[in-house]
């Protein structure tokens, strides 16, 4: 009986180190180990997005709430293309040209090459407005300049001018509009 | 020389022989010994292992609730307000960059005119890859004014390839001609700024009419 307890022992001593620590410490605890270790880390990218956030936050309300309405402004969240017809329509008037006809057309999408659709990824969207006017080559000078002029950035991609029978002058034009999607 | 095996070597008594079984009994003594402080470590390292895992996973919980903390106190609306704003910020400069003014076009338009030249209509297109094509018709009062209207053309470096053709002698003398070109980007590019907000009279218009100095017709 003596003999045999030392022997109990060891196994007993290498049942605990192989059956128990051994695969608690390379699995249980390594998986815990792990989990903290990305807990921390995601507790240090929180900490720094605090500090960016609040640094944010500063310069933010640094920035004149006016500059903020006008940029808004430049770049709205829509098209909003019925007020911009109304406030092309009254810009021409008081330029003294008179519009007619405005159509609204998507821009020409580009041909994809063998196939490969390129996804769209700016954040800007556009729409192509198209309309005539009928005046004086001065009235278009200074309707043009006012609209390039404007708050809202308007580009002239197409302008084809005609003299008409009755002395002035047609303008087909294609503005294109902008607003942040 | 060798003595003979009966002669005693020594007058020193020998030991009795009885140290086997002591010697046994301690060997067996100490490997229990062993044996014992063995499975003794075993059993505080198992204890050990059991409490460093309890406190891992305390630790743990106590990460993720931080972490669950941190996540709830980020406002997302305000983090959606940053980049709403960024993205407007990047892309009003890009607008500004590639912003088009033809008043430029027509300002040196007016200014490479001649007198004796005029324009009946005029076609101007600009294509997404930055090209300005640009297709005139007018008339010219005799081959000497289309040829110095085409010198002054040829002059201004920002209006290339400029071509002139269906050239056509009426009676009167009167030649009537089209004229195609491109027109270089830095000759449409806007170098204005916006109007101040102040000069904006948000109440009526989103597009402001600035003060513009009107031009003669071409």
């Amino acid at each position: 009986m003596s003999r045999l307890l030392p022997i109990v022992a060891i196994l007993i001593a290498l049942g605990l180190f192989f059956g128990y620590i051994n695969p608690t410490m390379s699995g249980p605890i390594a998986a815990v180990k792990q989990e903290i270790k990305s807990y921390e880390s995601a507790l240090e990218a929180a900490d720094r997005f605090r500090e960016k956030q609040q640094q944010l936050v500063e310069e933010r309300a640094k920035i004149p709430p006016a500059s903020i309405v006008l940029l808004e402004s430049f770049l709205p969240n829509g098209a909003d293309n019925v007020q911009l017809i109304l406030d092309l329509d009254a810009l021409a008037s008081q330029a003294g040209l008179s519009l007619s006809e405005f159509t609204m057309a998507e821009p020409v999408e580009q041909v994809p090459v063998d196939g490969i659709v390129i996804p769209e990824e700016t954040p800007v969207g556009s729409i192509e407005l198209t309309t005539s006017g009928t005046g004086s080559y001065e009235s278009f000078r200074a309707f043009l300049s006012a609209a390039e002029s404007s708050l809202r950035p308007l580009d002239l991609v197409n302008l084809s001018i005609a003299a008409n029978a009755a002395g002035a002058y047609t303008y087909d034009m294609t503005f294109r509009l902008y607003w942040l999607r | 020389m060798a003595l003979p095996p009966t002669v005693p070597t020594s007058f020193v008594p020998k030991q009795p022989v009885a140290t086997t079984r002591r010697a046994k009994r301690g060997s067996g003594s100490l490997f229990l010994t062993i044996s014992l402080i063995v499975m003794g470590l075993a059993v505080v390292g198992a204890g050990a292992t059991f409490a460093y895992e309890q406190i891992l996973e305390s630790v743990r919980d106590k990460k993720a609730a931080e972490l669950a903390a941190a996540e709830a106190s980020i406002n997302r609306e305000t983090v959606d307000e940053f980049l709403r704003l960024q993205a407007r910020l990047d892309a009003t400069e890009k607008l500004l960059d590639e912003h088009i003014s033809l008043s430029r076009f027509f300002a040196v338009l007016e200014t490479l005119t001649l007198q004796t030249v005029s324009f009946q209509s005029l076609e101007l297109s600009i294509t997404d890859t930055g090209d300005t094509k640009l297709t005139l018709e007018g008339t010219a009062q005799s081959f000497n004014a289309l040829a110095a209207q085409s010198a002054a053309f040829a002059a201004e470096r920002r209006i290339r390839e400029a071509i002139f053709s269906d050239i056509r002698a009426l009676p009167t003398g009167v030649v009537t001609f089209s004229l195609q070109a491109v027109i270089h980007p830095s000759l449409i590019a806007w170098e204005g700024t916006p109007l101040a907000p102040e000069q904006v009279d948000t109440t009526n218009t989103s597009l402001p009419q600035e003060q513009t100095d009107t031009t003669t017709t071409p």
